[in-house]
């Protein structure tokens, strides 16, 4: 064994041996454990509110998908929070000197003191997750495949990717600042800045966004409507969006929130819309008439929302097949498990047929690191069409857009981290070697 | 001849425009104790932080056992023990974690480092807390163990850095004697302090640096004699009744420079050694009872302030 990873080792198991002795590791532990269990019940209810189902109901890695999404900003600030104290911490203390007498590299206590941060850090988050992900298994009753659980792992793992940079990253305030406040401070100001980015391309926006490869992506611009009362109406489907609702005597105000538009209370009428975006612009027109109305998605399972007056029938090569039926609040899901290829959708009321069309059922390869955590495709879940039957509606489309790319590829993403991590770690060495730190 | 472990040759290192040591040589035979002398921003901290690798001369150069510490610091840190003036260790392990740690960084192998840290607590009396944290120790403990760190590998020098400071008097007392005890165990010490009457103690050979010179380096013996003869000998005559009439007697002695009266002492200087039986004589002569009368050499204080001036 050389000097060099004597020293490495040397370095690290002391440090280990410091980190568990000290109440730090607990307490990032514990915080983030009552994180997790909040956003798993949290996400729980505020997903059962909507059409796709109770997280739990859909097994533990919906219930981690959510974790993952509201927690991006956590990893980074764990590893801040363990390792700000890396090397100030000694020159504060006054045992750099010591530790810098003896002949040693100074990469080699650099690389030690990293490693023992980053470990540290990565068996907290690790402990959490993987008791978070079991107990979410047990509460779901669903028995995860293998899949599920490499794609489950597999996001994980490259929170550890994100969490190293941070590592990196505070290692190298920790060595050009001289006072552990003005350490902790800058890195958290500066995580604070940077963390929407560092998160992003680390792994939320992979995770969920809808198209990750980077290409061109399809824009859905279209109407849902939630029945309830009179009628509210949600345009939705671009990046960028402007949109507005007409009836016979101007606009209609509404509100806008990112890609959505919300006008409600609208009573039954005609009305026209329109809707612009990045390179896009639609326009239709739509009438209300009644409050009947149902919900269909398309994934690899066809799923059919309606209300309880409705008839949803599917046909198949002449085949009925049943659905599995749950009533929910004024709505019935109908759920058509493993349905390929095409097929004939039928929704009728009382003996009336409201709607009768065929569908397609698309099975896209999944792509990229987006893939590891939704259990369909992203691709399938991006149109969530809400129709009246008794309404018309016309200019609903589905565009590719050229100009609109849709987040960042994975191989963007891995690269802009391995800069960001790679930057920091050379900085911090360059720092700590050349520098006089006593 | 005895080997050279230090050699320090023209070095100077700047901060901006202020030169903290400037074209400074000196060195350090093997068992030598030399002490490290000068005020508050002399440049005997920079001197150090040298010496150990910590920081580079800007010109010059020094070797620790033939090793240049700018070129070869690997090499020449594993023949040197340091005792810095202000240090911390980590108060979750006990001694025996650190100096197992320190002994790893130091690359001693298992047995060897096992038997250093048992040699080296016995060495600076520290055995019965082996397997205690460092949390409760006192700061004499500290300065003990942070001592029996710097001795693991028996380095050729040990560098120790104002190593009283802080201490009260009972482990202050401790550690000097301590350090007396590798003295006699003819170990070789380089140590700085502005506490002369410790380096008195502790030190067969001085340098003296200000302003980031070097003033004078030699043995404390040879310093003393040659203020001797710059400033003639001084004799001391303790008193039971020093009066006015006694002192005018004493004073009208051909051959005295000068007394300083201290209490019922009298300091006086003279220029010529025939002169010391008159004094006594003047003295009883004059109705004054002696105590004692003795003669003293300069003292290193003395020669410090010789050097270095008041004030200065």
């Amino acid at each position: 064994m050389t000097g060099f990873i004597y020293t490495v080792i040397t370095v690290f198991r002391k440090e280990m041996w410091e980190h568990f002795r000290t109440k730090r590791l607990i307490v990032i532990g514990a915080i983030f454990a009552f994180v997790y269990v909040l956003l798993a019940l949290y996400g729980n209810i505020l997903t059962g509110a909507g059409t796709s189902g109770y997280n739990f109901e859909r097994g533990a890695n919906a219930v981690l998908t959510t974790v993952l999404a509201f927690t991006g900003f956590f990893p980074g600030l764990m590893a801040i929070v363990i390792s700000y104290t890396a090397i100030v911490g000694e020159r504060s203390r006054k045992s750099l000197i010591l530790l810098t007498s003896k002949p040693v590299k100074r990469p080699a206590l650099f690389l030690g003191k990293f490693l023992s941060s980053y470990f540290a850090i990565v068996l907290v988050y690790m402990v959490v997750m993987t008791v978070g992900f079991l107990g979410c298994v047990a509460a779901s009753g669903k028995v995860p495949s293998l899949e599920e659980i490499g794609r489950a792992f597999g996001a994980m793992a490259f929170v550890l990717f994100t969490m190293a940079a941070w590592v990196a990253f505070a290692m190298f305030l920790s060595s050009y600042l001289k006072n552990p406040i003005t350490v902790a401070v800058a890195a958290i100001m500066i995580w604070f800045l940077v963390m929407p980015i560092v998160s992003q391309i680390g792994f939320i926006y992979w995770i969920m966004s809808n198209n990750n490869d980077g290409a061109p992506r399809n824009v859905d611009v279209g109407l849902q409507q939630v029945p309830f009362g009179n009628a509210t109406v949600v345009l939705s489907g671009l990046e960028s969006p402007a949109y507005a609702v007409y009836n016979e005597t101007g606009p209609v105000p509404g509100f806008a929130f990112g890609s959505y538009y919300t006008v409600s209370n609208l009573p039954p009428g005609n009305y026209s819309w329109t809707a612009s975006g990045t390179g896009i612009k639609r326009a239709g027109t739509l009438s209300i008439d009644g409050m009947h109305s149902y919900t269909v998605s398309f994934g690899p399972n066809l799923n059919v929302q309606a209300a309880r007056d409705l008839n949803v029938t599917l046909e198949k090569g002449g085949r009925l097949l049943a659905p599995k039926t749950e009533s929910k609040g004024p709505f019935t899901n109908y759920t058509y498990e493993n349905e390929t290829g095409e097929g004939r959708l039928v929704i009728s009321s009382n003996g009336t047929v409201l709607f009768s069309g065929n569908y397609t059922l698309d099975r896209q390869a999944r792509r990229g690191m987006g893939a590891f955590m939704t259990q369909t495709p992203p691709d399938y879940v991006k149109y969530n069409q809400l129709i009246n039957p008794d309404s018309a509606m016309t200019g609903y489309e589905k565009v590719l857009d050229p100009d609109s790319r849709a987040s960042i590829s994975p191989s963007e993403g891995a690269g802009a981290l391995a800069v960001f991590f790679g930057a920091f770690m050379l900085l911090g060495l360059l720092v700590f070697t050349k520098t006089e730190m006593v | 001849m005895a080997e050279t472990v230090v050699e320090v040759q023209n070095v100077t290192r700047c901060y901006g425009k202020l030169c903290a040591v400037q074209d400074l040589s000196l060195s350090v035979e093997k068992g030598e104790s030399f002490g490290f002398l000068g005020p508050n921003g002399a440049g005997k901290t920079t001197t150090i932080k040298m010496l150990t690798g910590f920081i580079k001369p800007d010109r010059g150069t020094i070797s620790i056992m033939g090793h240049d510490i700018a070129r070869e610091d690997i090499e020449a840190k594993r023949h040197i023990g340091l005792v810095p003036d202000e240090y911390g260790l980590y108060d979750d392990l006990t001694a025996a974690d650190h100096l197992r740690f320190y002994g790893r960084l130091l690359g001693m192998h298992h047995s060897d480092r096992e038997a250093a840290i048992e040699r080296s607590l016995k060495r600076v009396e520290l055995s019965e807390q082996t397997n205690k944290k460092t949390k409760g120790f006192s700061h004499g403990m500290r300065q003990r163990l942070v001592i029996a760190q710097a001795l693991m590998h028996d380095p050729a020098i040990l560098f120790l850095d104002e190593p009283t400071t802080g201490l009260d008097p009972v482990g202050a007392k401790e550690v000097r004697d301590l350090i007396k005890k590798m003295t006699g165990e003819g170990m070789t010490l380089f140590i700085s302090s502005h506490l002369l009457f410790e380096v008195q103690e502790m030190c067969k050979s001085v340098a003296i640096i200000n302003r980031g010179r070097l003033l004078k380096k030699d043995t404390i013996e040879n310093l003393s004699t040659v203020l001797k003869n710059k400033t003639g000998r001084q004799l001391i005559l303790l008193l039971q009744n020093p009066v006015e009439p006694v002192y005018k007697a004493v004073a009208a002695v051909k051959g005295v420079e000068s007394i300083t009266v201290e209490g019922q002492a009298y300091k006086v200087r003279v220029n010529n050694p025939e002169v010391q039986f008159e004094i006594p004589k003047a003295a009883v002569d004059a109705g004054g009872r002696i105590m004692a009368y003795y003669e003293v050499n300069p003292s290193l204080e003395d020669v410090f302030m010789d050097l270095v001036g008041v004030g200065k």
